[in-house]
């Protein structure tokens, strides 16, 4: 039987810091695909996927179960930091994103070209759109969880989605317009 | 399978992986933070206290005694004097 992370951080927290890298196998690949779509190359959203785990568990102890679940606390530090690097940070250069369309070059229904399109409109989303966005549509959060996770309304999130995707069929080509979202 | 280039390009993002030694990095920091970290035994037998429901009347019987000591040694010290 899976242990739940709230149990995890007991024991994390009881001294038995082996068992923070159960918490790391579990959550590292989500927190990692939220950094990538927020900061839009590798190896910073590998950075930030580090530095978020490290401050999880300097902070372990600062975890509330009753307030959030652990992954969407996780979250939280994740995007804190993703936007700290974002404000630091010149505007990403359409060449330096990471394209996922490299892992599948010869994909049959999408081009690498239309790939690296959306991987350049969603960069150019503002990061706030961008954040609900990735949340929504590829961690597959529920709207609640995205909100807290954005300290903001469900309203908000919900209108956030909706203008990241207009403005996502405004930037692409006529091709991609005409398929439903 | 899915019906738009859209879903297409979502399943992808879906898919991406970190490296397969993000987890040993970040593991080696935390040991790394383990060692510089000074000693925080008080602070890590909360924890265990509260877990543990024979630590928790452990520590809710000492505190009765601890608590207890000064009335205890009150009416040892009144039999010594006759009023």
């Amino acid at each position: 039987m899976e242990i739940e992370d709230r149990e995890l951080v007991s024991r994390v927290l009881a001294g038995a810091s082996s068992d923070f890298r159960v918490i790391v196998e579990r959550h590292q690949q989500s927190v990692f695909r939220f950094a990538l779509g927020l900061v839009g190359n590798r190896e910073e959203a590998e950075d930030v996927t580090q530095e978020a785990f490290l401050a999880a568990f300097t902070n372990l102890a600062g975890y509330d179960s009753s307030r959030a679940q652990f992954s969407t606390w996780l979250f939280t530090i994740a995007r804190n930091r993703c936007f700290n690097l974002l404000k630091r940070r010149r505007p990403i250069a359409s060449h330096e994103l990471d394209s996922i369309a490299d892992d599948s070059p010869t994909d049959p229904i999408v081009s690498q070209e239309l790939s690296q399109q959306l991987d350049r409109a969603l960069a150019a989303l503002p990061v706030e759109q961008r954040s609900a966005f990735v949340l929504a549509e590829i961690e597959q959060l529920p709207y609640a969880e995205i909100a807290q996770i954005d300290r903001t309304s469900i309203g908000t999130v919900k209108s956030r989605i909706h203008r990241a995707k207009q403005r996502l069929q405004s930037l692409l080509k006529p091709s991609m317009r005409e398929s439903k979202w | 399978m899915v019906d738009n280039p859209f879903d297409e390009w979502l399943a992808k993002r879906r898919n991406v992986s970190p490296s397969e030694t993000l987890v040993d990095q970040i593991m080696s920091r935390v040991e790394n933070l383990e060692h510089q970290r000074p000693d925080t035994w008080p602070l890590r037998l909360i924890p265990r206290i509260e877990q543990s429901p024979a630590a928790r009347w452990a520590v809710c019987g000492g505190a009765l005694v601890i608590g207890g000591s000064p009335f205890l040694f009150l009416a040892y010290v009144a039999q010594l004097f006759t009023f």
